[in-house]
């Protein structure tokens, strides 16, 4: 084969091998990062239900009326706003049932209203929708209720010597923090 | 022999001489240089987190939160009712003429999830005519100019505001949200 030729076959061979390589040699540039909101936490609720002002009820006569004011509050350190509902007061015997407390249990009328504060034996506002919740409370509100028993006027001389136990059921319920 | 003749076959053999002198011919050369000049490299980049927000919120269901404009503190704690929106930005940064790159979200598993509490995220990207796609993956493609194509992922966690009794009380929950990877992909020309 003359000389001048040669050099020519030898660079259409290298081209061919170079074009094959190429198809599966494929490098990329690529990032990776993560989107985390990071932790939450459950909060915790808690609330109290007192006596601010003590209901004595001894030595009661007929037509009588005494009152007391129940305070609600929640607890420092738990989470949330906040609804409570005043449920309807019960009478019930204190210790042995006896004639005496089961007739007072039954005479007794006690009936919880819309303002913390009395005058005398009068309570403030009106008597409180029982059952009925109320508005949504800020995390450190106190909300007070005066609470009247009367003895009714016709009671029975067979009601003295009874004991009683009033009770005023509240329940609280948390709502949303905002 | 004539005169004429001897002077023919001279000037052949000179001629012939000439011819035999192939091997030690000088040619006229000429040199020039080609250069391409200078050739730069394209960007790559993912950035997220950066301006993250979160948002308290009000969830009247399992599955619905409104949101409002109140930062949610580092280390607030949800009652039921309540839900937070996470929001972090993400932005994709890419030249190159011939780049072509596929951005692909995944959701990462979350941990300590007390029942009530649900966490979802979205991933969203602004409209950019070098995006395509409405959800992973997204195709970027910068062409002759640069990219900086920006997005967020929401993630949403809401408290069921019908959980009762303790449930979730003095609970932790790890929310992992998403993983975003951006690749380069083979030009198809």
């Amino acid at each position: 084969m003359p000389s001048r030729l040669r050099p020519a076959l030898v660079a259409c061979v290298a081209v061919v091998l170079l074009l094959v390589g190429s198809t599966t040699a494929y490098a990329a540039w690529s990032r990776a990062t993560t989107a985390a909101a990071g932790s939450v936490a459950g909060g915790t609720f808690a609330g109290t239900v007192t006596w601010s002002t003590p209901l004595n009820l001894a030595g009661m006569y007929p037509g009588e009326t005494r009152v007391g004011v129940v305070q609600v509050a929640r607890t420092a350190g738990t989470n949330g706003r906040w609804v409570y509902t005043v449920g309807t007061p019960t009478v019930a015997v204190s210790g042995a049932a006896t004639t005496a407390s089961t007739a007072l249990a039954t005479r007794l009328t006690v009936t919880p209203y819309t303002a913390g504060t009395f005058s005398g034996t009068t309570c403030g506002g009106t008597p409180l929708t029982l059952g009925a919740a109320s508005a949504v409370q800020a995390l450190g509100s106190v909300v007070q209720h005066c609470v009247a028993v009367q003895l009714a006027a016709n009671a029975p001389g067979t009601v003295q010597g009874g004991a009683v136990v009033v009770t005023v059921p509240v329940t609280l319920e948390n709502r949303s923090t905002n | 022999m004539r005169k004429t003749t001897k002077g023919a076959i001279a000037v052949g053999a000179g001629v012939a001489l000439l011819l035999g002198g192939a091997g030690t011919m000088a040619a006229w050369q000429l040199t020039s240089t080609a250069a391409p000049g200078s050739v730069s490299s394209g960007q790559f980049d993912l950035v997220s987190n950066t301006g993250a927000t979160a948002k308290w919120g009000t969830a009247t269901n399992a599955t619905t939160c409104t949101p409002s404009t109140v930062d949610f503190p580092a280390g607030g704690k949800l009652v039921p009712g309540d839900c937070v929106i996470y929001t972090q930005p993400v932005t994709v940064t890419a030249s190159g003429n011939r780049l072509v790159a596929t951005l692909t979200i995944s959701s990462v598993a979350n941990t300590g999830v007390w029942s009530g509490l649900t966490a979802s995220s979205v991933t969203t990207m602004d409209a950019n005519p070098a995006v395509t796609g409405s959800g992973s993956p997204f195709t970027i493609t910068p062409g002759t100019g640069t990219v900086n194509a920006t997005g967020r992922v929401v993630t949403t966690v809401i408290f069921d505001p019908a959980t009762t009794g303790n449930t979730g009380q003095n609970s932790t929950a790890t929310l992992n949200g998403v993983s975003l990877v951006l690749k380069q992909t083979q030009p198809t020309t």
